[in-house]
């Protein structure tokens, strides 16, 4: 009998609520216009996180603020610095409890082709992955429940998720949605390289030479995966022998497939003559020293990547190394790193 | 409280009467499925001491889970989905009372669900509702739903100390599709699903799952694997459902 009460009480309210109607009446943000630079594919945008002015404004402020970290001393930008492609020049970063990672902060560039982030692919997406560094106890050391709070909690933001998303509540979703949209704004697409291929500059003689290397596949061959034209990377997960034991097993702690030991995204090379340490471990300080890896420094195992296991060891000069690099650094693109939209 | 309760009653009726004089259709018939908590025949609490089938006594602090994709079945097998996806905490009581849901009139024979999140929706944590990556049941670096979590802490059969509990059961081989024998038969009136869990049966039916030496599984490493498939086989076997049906005419 007492169920039955208990019963008529909550169906009680449920007959007044079904003709409850009405939804908040919300501005419509304004939509902002993605400039993609010539030679860029179109970039493929969530259909439920179109990109809009006040948007991404928000997904800028939260990206540089620290409120986003425990005790409010880390920013997405303590790690990802304009300067350097948005990426740390140290080997690894360290998080606010003074503990270091142990993987090299990755640049942020083009993101918007991507689909899948972190070294290992842990992410799926741009948005889940704002989370990551966030609820990382190495990193920023938070939750999403309490950030959550402090945003609702703050004199402004209340206002700036209202103009972004119609609704003045903060919500893990919407702090994801922002950050995720301000990301997609982080485009690079006017290096040497770039105005090269449109034909407003000229390569110089050795940049030449590089670049055919780079496309060779006797040579070089980089292009396998470092794929020739706009994105510089097929994002795939390879193992490129840094180790015949990867102390990191990358991508297998994410599939746990045997033949993903050791591999990791590959990388865009864009800017990456400004990203420096190199590798997903940040062993490498020079890019001459990447290419000598890729030349003979590579180590064989079962999971190295075939391009590499059919490689010959020594196949470059020295000059044809230093001319791959002079290459490489046709990729920097100065006015994305003093772009001042971007902070 | 009585007088109370006959007055809801009563008001309950006026309503429904009227509604069905308004419209001058058939009223809707609403469900709603509530949830218990159980070991054995107790009722479960956070922080009460229990004894597991393998004879260990343990505590959770938390215990929350996910409940995805729950529908009636009717006799002819056609599904009436009632919830996406639920969050099940034990610490908040409200949810452990799931919405009304409008559903048509019929013989319905099974209740259906999923202890776990599809594969659709467990790979993004741009989600909100229950799927909301605040509520803390989310892995955040390789993207997925914690679909079960238990933490607390049990009685060591080797060492006699009490020693940590931490269950995080996830990932898309852990999704365990649970249906259940149910008699409801609805002709508009509005009826109550209950749904129990019972602790001590995930624990023991028809694997026996000791805590010792046993006792910190996250799911995200390949030795996690047989303590999944050894969970996954129990859920359907800790769930059991009943219904009662109110104001039939």
């Amino acid at each position: 009998m007492k169920k039955i009460i208990v019963a008529f009480i909550f169906i009680v309210p449920l007959l007044f609520v079904a003709c409850d109607k009405g939804e908040d009446e919300v501005p419509a943000a304004t939509p902002y216009t993605l400039v993609i630079p010539q030679g860029l594919p179109p970039m493929n945008i969530p259909s439920n996180n179109p990109l809009t002015v006040e948007g991404v404004a928000l997904g800028k402020r939260l990206f540089y603020d620290p409120i986003l970290s425990a005790n409010n001393t880390q920013s997405c930008a303590s790690c990802h610095l304009q300067e350097t492609g948005f990426s740390e020049t140290t080997q690894y970063s360290t998080g606010i409890d003074g503990i270091e990672g142990t993987r090299n902060a990755m640049p942020l560039i083009n993101l918007g082709w991507q689909t899948k982030f972190f070294w290992d692919g842990g992410a799926n997406g741009l948005e889940s992955q704002v989370m990551g560094p966030i609820t990382n106890p190495i990193e920023m050391h938070e939750t999403m429940e309490n950030v959550v709070a402090k945003l609702n909690a703050h004199a402004e933001y209340p206002d700036l998720f209202k103009a972004a998303f119609g609704s003045a509540e903060a919500s893990s979703q919407n702090i994801m949605r922002a950050i995720a949209q301000f990301e997609r704004t982080l485009i690079s697409g006017n290096s040497k390289y770039d105005q090269y291929m449109r034909g407003e500059t000229f390569l110089s003689s050795q940049e030449l030479n590089g670049l055919s290397l780079f496309t060779d596949m006797e040579k070089g061959d980089c292009s396998h995966c470092h794929s020739l034209g706009f994105t510089f990377s097929d994002f795939e997960f390879r193992n490129t022998g840094l180790d015949s034991i990867p102390v990191d097993e990358g991508r297998y702690l994410i599939t746990l497939n045997q033949g993903d030991r050791g591999k990791f995204k590959t990388p865009s090379l864009r800017n990456v003559e400004l990203t420096a340490p190199f590798m997903h471990d940040g062993r490498f300080q020079t890019l001459l020293e990447c290419v000598q890896h890729y030349n003979t420094g590579f180590r064989y195992s079962a999971n190295l990547d075939p391009n590499l296991s059919f490689a010959v060891k020594g196949r470059m000069t020295q000059q044809e190394m230093e001319d791959l690099v002079a290459f490489m650094k046709t990729l920097t693109d100065m006015e994305f790193v003093n772009n001042p939209e971007f902070h | 409280m009585k007088n109370f309760a006959l007055l809801v009653m009563a008001v309950c009726i006026v309503v429904i009467s009227s509604c069905r004089k308004d419209t001058g259709t058939k009223c809707k018939s609403y469900t709603r499925v509530t949830v218990t908590n159980l070991v054995g025949a107790e009722q479960f609490h956070l922080d009460s001491t229990y004894t597991n089938a393998a004879g260990e006594d343990y505590r959770a602090y938390m215990l929350k889970y996910y409940l995805s994709h729950m529908a009636l079945v009717n006799e002819n097998g056609e599904r009436v989905e009632l919830y996406a996806h639920e969050l099940i905490d034990q610490s908040i009581p409200s949810s452990l009372e799931l919405g009304d849901v409008e559903i048509p009139d019929g013989h319905y024979t099974a209740l259906e669900f999923n202890l776990g999140v599809d594969s659709l929706h467990n790979h993004s944590g741009d989600q909100a509702g229950d799927l909301d990556p605040m509520y803390g049941m989310i892995w955040t670096w390789n993207t997925g739903y914690i679909f079960f979590k238990h933490e607390g802490n049990f009685t060591s059969s080797t060492s006699g100390t009490e020693q940590p509990l931490i269950y995080h059961y996830g990932t898309d081989r852990a999704l365990a599709p649970i249906s259940l024998p149910l008699n409801l038969h609805v002709d508009r009136n509005a009826s109550v699903i209950q749904l129990q869990f019972d602790l001590n049966k995930l624990y023991s039916n028809p694997n026996t799952i000791a805590f010792t030496g046993n006792n910190n599984h996250q799911s995200i490493s390949a030795s996690d694997i047989p303590w999944i498939n050894a969970l996954r086989a129990n859920f359907p076997g800790a769930f059991s459902a009943n219904s009662y049906v109110f104001l039939q005419e």
